[in-house]
């Protein structure tokens, strides 16, 4: 009887010891090639620094032993691994830091998340290895750039990835213009004009024109704001106070002048549902006559574009408003939106740095984010062009791909190879409205929500939309939304606080 | 067997409504199919439903350059055999044991595994335990954490439940033990619960990319879908790169097809498994058969 | 027959009834220990994990840990539930995931009876794989569809205005929302969730049908005497166990087909969290939000299992 009770207890240990070994040694089976792998290399190549920087960053493919990886791994001396996501990055650096995996460098994106990075500890201050080793980020950043960076304390614990330059390009067919006679619309009024001349003459031969069109909702009307020198997507400066942009009364001219688009069928009226694909689909059947672009896709749609070899288009200034007002909004804080940080555990502070400094230089820069010149690009022709084709080669896939993270740190301002022709760079420069006070708009919105009025953004969307849309009374219902955002939304405290967010961080 | 006029009518109406039915789900599946063999400029702007525009496998010759792709595909297939298998196991052996009359502690047991369908402790940490074990980065994240699912558990012990006391009764009569009624009365029994909990269980792990995402660095361990989620990354989503004009894929129209095309390699091979699993649950098992 | 076997039964229960513990383990061992696993596995990978629920607690900061994050009670519970929009977005979460329940729950049980009703062997068989590939399709795809089926100039607007409607953005009216996102739901899962139901009535007795026959029961009768009473089993268990998901009103099709005029009757509690919380990587308030669900979940289970005892059907405990 005895034994039979044993025996049971006996079972039960036994599965539990199983089912525990069998993780433990699957993990070895598995896992034991890596350090195999890495010795033989760090053998056959010598003059290296043992043991490997780890760099976490958002990226799309990253095949192992790729030239560009290689190729940084050979200039730094060290071996380079990478932990990239294409999904939950945020989630997945936290499970990293939980469990004590921290990678050497680490890449925020946004600054919420830098922000909390910082506050609970994760990166070591970067003057002194900045000072030793940084010549290179050094150059490529302005000392104001620098202070903007600082943490409350004075001390710099990030980096940041990229100077912000005006990304939105309002994109207008100048092929169409010349036909029509007309000359670039200088202000909001002659751009309407144009827009209704486009609608009047079938210009593309289809009878479908869509003078004005839009995609992923207000956002990407932001030169409409700008040109009435109102933002309703940021905390702006007014007064020398921090203000809510929702909630300013100069807003609603913008608001009329787009129903007066909306209503007149000069406008996509699928603004709200149109996307990024939908949107290349009507830029490219040429069913759009003008529309707002980001620097950012211009050249991955370029071929999108230009199926009809006819097509000229051009990044138009953007219009003057009554004030003589022009420009975009800025969609992101003067220092950009990604920050580079070395953790405070890092066991080696110094190589960190030096491959920051690495990818810093302009050439390294170049060469990892293009490749080869007369190999895989070329600029002779005064643009940038691929050599080959991208779909074809793998490796040029491969170049793309990992760029963005190795890359990312650091970007060049002003980039060579944009495909198309900027009018407006000498005699007019575009102002960025706003530029320097966007960079409030995470932190304090993050702040906020900690505490009171969360989600009074959806009843801004909903409210302007409406106007835009519908026929009330656009006065009326502005006064109406921003009753609503004061008084169910707490905006008072909310302007409160972010004024106290704004002297800690930047009145000096 | 006759039938009467009311019933010809409605098989009449049965047919044809289904038909119309099996229409309407079969649109999608074959517009993303048509959309992945289009070529890329000529389906701008076109409503693809029905046919092709154009013709083009470049979209499929994108997806299946990517190197990492077959090591990914065996890496899935690993994972979904040996996931499946122990999920099975363990699955019916529970259901056994919480459908057994009289078991002492099984309303105590019922509530043990109920309660984690419910409450659970978060990602984090699962992903310490996970640690702890020795497990990240190694497939066996992957299986040992969804080793068995509650739900299924509870769906499988209604199915045995409903199989007469009598025939295992009988067995133990006749001096069968436990582990011979399980597996030579009751799996016989289970068979079409069985298939269709291992068919969901398969296709849960076949499409898991988040448990992947979360417990794999290696690309060389990856499985099928978090790859396929990145060769889409490149082609289209910019938005992650806002600050990053370095987009001169300068195929934009592509991004669309690729996309559509890996959502055909990504299920084709886990669609076709279900017609060979039908035969056990489209005819009915015969239970009069195993009990004569 | 049936009483001998029924006799023989309530002995045996009465016997097993007098064991003593260990004598009981001793004589059923072998179950203990096949199940042995599943118990440890519950314990090591959910019952371990547990403790993280401290987070919805803390303002939890990775790198601090479980223990040395700043705690802040129910402030986290706080945030929600005194948020302005808490009423709307609960009423929400409620009406659509009841309407889901009210019509989503019966759809896979109608379509496989439907489904069981055809005798060629062959036509059955591919409405049934045909039937569940959608469910194979993100809500991405599926989203991008429904989004171009809708549109100014997509297939149902030149639909409507053959009789004579203006060409409507549909997707945009906040009064038709709510039935398109459980019409899409249902349409995507219908046919996976035959796939149980399919295999219940494949396990029922062929025996009944038999019986009924004899009865003079046409088809329609057996099915009504024969197979819904033989599958009622899984029908209730899968039926409490879809109520404890009441506040999973379905976060990825919500979110990809919401838009700024849809917010108000469309914004779920899962959308709410991920705007204001996740997207900051705000774990602390996503892991309370996640608590306040569960027991929400917990609740609804407990009171539906509590009718269906009572109502003398099968039931989960």
């Amino acid at each position: 009887m005895y034994k039979k009770q044993l025996m049971f207890v006996m079972a039960i240990i036994l599965m539990a010891l199983s089912l525990a070994g069998c993780g433990g040694n699957d993990q070895n089976k598995v896992s034991s090639p890596t350090p195999s792998e890495s010795e033989s290399k760090s053998n056959s190549e010598g003059n290296k620094t043992e043991g490997e920087l780890v760099i976490y960053g958002p990226n799309r493919v990253l095949p192992p032993d790729n030239m560009t990886e290689l190729f940084l791994e050979e200039q730094l001396g060290m071996k380079l691994r990478f932990i990239t996501v294409t999904a939950e990055y945020d989630t997945k650096l936290n499970l990293l830091i939980s469990s004590g995996d921290i990678p050497d460098i680490i890449v925020d994106v946004g600054l919420a998340s830098r922000n909390r990075n910082i506050s609970q500890g994760l990166y070591m201050d970067l003057e002194e290895l900045l000072n030793k080793y940084g010549d290179n980020i050094k150059a490529a950043r302005s000392e104001e750039i620098f202070d903007q960076l600082r943490w409350t304390d004075g001390k710099l614990y990030t980096v940041n990835g990229v100077n912000n330059t005006g990304y939105a390009m309002l994109m207008i067919r100048k092929n169409w213009l010349d036909k029509l006679g007309l000359d670039v619309p200088k202000t909001l009024d002659e751009f309407t004009d144009v827009l209704k001349a486009f609608k009047q003459n079938n210009l593309n031969g289809t009878g479908e024109v869509i003078p004005f069109g839009g995609y992923n909702g207000l956002i990407n009307f932001d030169f409409v704001f700008a040109a009435y020198g109102a933002d309703p997507f940021h905390w702006i400066i007014k007064d020398n106070k921090v203000v809510q942009g929702a909630v300013q009364p100069e807003l609603k001219e913008a608001i009329k002048y787009l129903r007066n688009l909306y209503k007149e069928d000069l406008m996509d009226k699928e603004y709200l549902t149109n996307d990024r694909t939908k949107a290349t689909e009507k830029a490219g059947t040429e069913i759009w006559g003008a529309w707002v672009d980001q620097l950012w896709y211009v050249n991955d749609t370029f071929s999108a574009y230009h199926q009809n070899p006819e097509t000229k288009l051009i990044n138009m200034v953007p219009p003057k408003g009554p004030d003589g007002l022009n420009g975009y909004l800025a969609v992101s804080p003067p220092f950009g939106n990604f920050f580079t940080g070395i953790s405070a555990t890092s066991k080696y502070p110094e190589m960190a740095m030096k491959y920051l400094n690495l990818i810093a230089d302009p050439d390294i820069n170049l060469r990892i984010r293009a490749g080869v010149e007369g190999e895989h690009y070329s600029l002779e022709k005064g643009h940038y062009e691929v050599l080959g084709d991208y779909l074809k080669d793998n490796n040029l896939l491969i170049q793309q791909g990992i760029t963005a993270t190795m890359g990312m740190p650091f970007l060049p301002f002003d980039p060579p190879y944009i495909m198309y022709p900027r009018e407006h760079d000498e005699d007019h420069p575009v102002k960025l409205q706003y530029n320097r006070f966007a960079a409030f708009y995470e932190p304090v919105q993050k702040i906020v929500d900690g505490q009171i009025g969360m989600g009074w953004e959806d009843v801004r969307d909903e409210a302007l939309n409406k106007m835009i849309m519908e026929d009330g009374d656009i006065d009326a219902e502005f006064d109406k939304m921003v009753k609503t955002i004061y008084d169910k939304y707490r905006m008072e405290e909310q302007e409160k606080l972010a004024n106290e967010y704004y002297d800690m961080m930047y009145r000096k | 067997m006759k039938m009467t006029q009311a019933e010809k009518i409605f098989h009449k109406f049965n047919h044809v409504f289904l038909f119309l039915f099996s229409f309407l789900m079969l649109f999608p599946v074959w517009h993303v199919l048509m959309y992945s063999l289009s070529d890329a400029r000529q389906a701008m702007g076109v409503n693809v439903f029905f046919w092709p525009q154009g013709f083009s496998l470049t979209a499929y010759e994108i997806v299946f350059r990517n190197p990492m792709i077959w090591s990914a595909y065996g890496n899935t297939v690993f994972v979904v055999v040996i996931a499946t298998a122990i999920n099975l196991l363990l699955t019916f052996v529970m259901a056994y044991a919480l459908a057994k009359d009289g078991l002492r502690g099984k309303t105590f047991l019922t509530f043990f595994i109920f309660f984690t369908m419910i409450f659970s402790g978060g990602l984090i940490p699962s992903y310490l335990v996970v640690k702890s074990l020795g497990l990240i980065n190694t497939l066996f994240a992957l299986i040992l954490p969804t080793a068995v699912n509650a739900f299924y558990i509870f769906i499988v012990r209604t199915f045995i439940k409903a199989i007469p006391v009598a025939l295992s009764e009988s067995a133990r009569i006749d001096g069968a033990n436990e582990v011979i009624i399980l597996f030579r009365i009751i799996l016989p029994l289970s068979i079409p619960a069985m298939a269709v909990i291992g068919l969901m269980y398969g296709v849960g792990h076949w499409n898991n990319w988040i448990l992947a995402l979360y417990y794999i660095n290696d690309l060389d361990k990856m499985t099928l879908q978090p790859i396929l989620r990145q060769i889409l990354f490149v082609m289209s989503s910019v938005e992650f790169y806002q600050h990053d004009p370095d987009m001169a894929l300068g195929h934009a129209q592509m991004s669309e097809i690729v996309k559509m095309a890996s959502v055909i390699v990504a299920t084709l091979p886990i669609v076709m498994i279900y017609p060979f699993l039908q035969k056990y649950f489209v005819k009915g098992i015969m239970i009069g058969a195993v009990k004569g | 027959m049936k009483t001998i076997t029924s006799t023989k039964q309530s002995r045996l229960t009465i016997k097993v009834q007098s064991l003593s513990t260990w004598a009981y383990l001793k004589k059923e061992w072998l179950v203990y220990t096949m199940i042995s696993p599943v118990i440890l596995y519950y314990f090591i990978f959910h019952y371990i994990p547990m403790f993280g629920i401290v987070v919805a607690f803390q303002n939890y900061m990775p790198l601090r840990g479980f223990w040395n994050s700043p705690w802040v009670g129910f402030g986290n519970f706080q945030l929600l539930f005194h948020s302005a929009d808490f009423w709307r977005i609960l009423k929400n979460t409620f009406l659509i995931s009841i309407y889901r329940l009210f019509f989503g729950f019966p759809a896979p049980i109608l379509l496989a009876l439907l489904i069981n009703e055809v005798r060629n062997l062959r036509y059955k068989k591919i409405v049934q794989t045909i039937s569940y590939l959608p469910h194979f399709l993100s809500w991405v795809i599926v989203g991008g569809l429904i989004t171009t089926m809708l549109s100014l100039n997509g297939p149902v607007n030149s639909l409507t205005s053959l009789f004579g409607v203006e060409p409507t953005q549909w997707i945009l009216e906040p009064s038709l929302f709510r039935s398109m996102l459980v019409g899409s739901g249902i349409w995507k899962e219908i046919g996976w969730g035959t796939l149980i139901y399919l295999a219940a009535i494949s396990g029922v007795d062929s025996d009944l049908y038999e019986a009924a026959v004899i009865d003079g029961a046409g088809r329609l009768r057996q099915v009504w005497h024969v197979t819904l009473p033989s599958i009622r089993g899984t029908i209730i268990i899968l039926f409490i166990l879809s109520v404890g998901g009441i506040l999973d009103a379905g976060f990825e099709q919500v979110f990809l087909l919401q838009t700024p005029m849809t917010v108000g009757v469309s914004e779920i509690i899962d959308t709410y969290v991920y705007k204001v919380g996740l997207q900051r990587a705000n774990f602390s308030f996503a892991s309370a939000i996640g608590i306040f669900k569960s027991l929400v979940g917990m609740c609804m289970i407990i009171f539906v299992n509590y009718l269906a005892k009572k109502a003398g059907q099968d039931s989960m405990w």
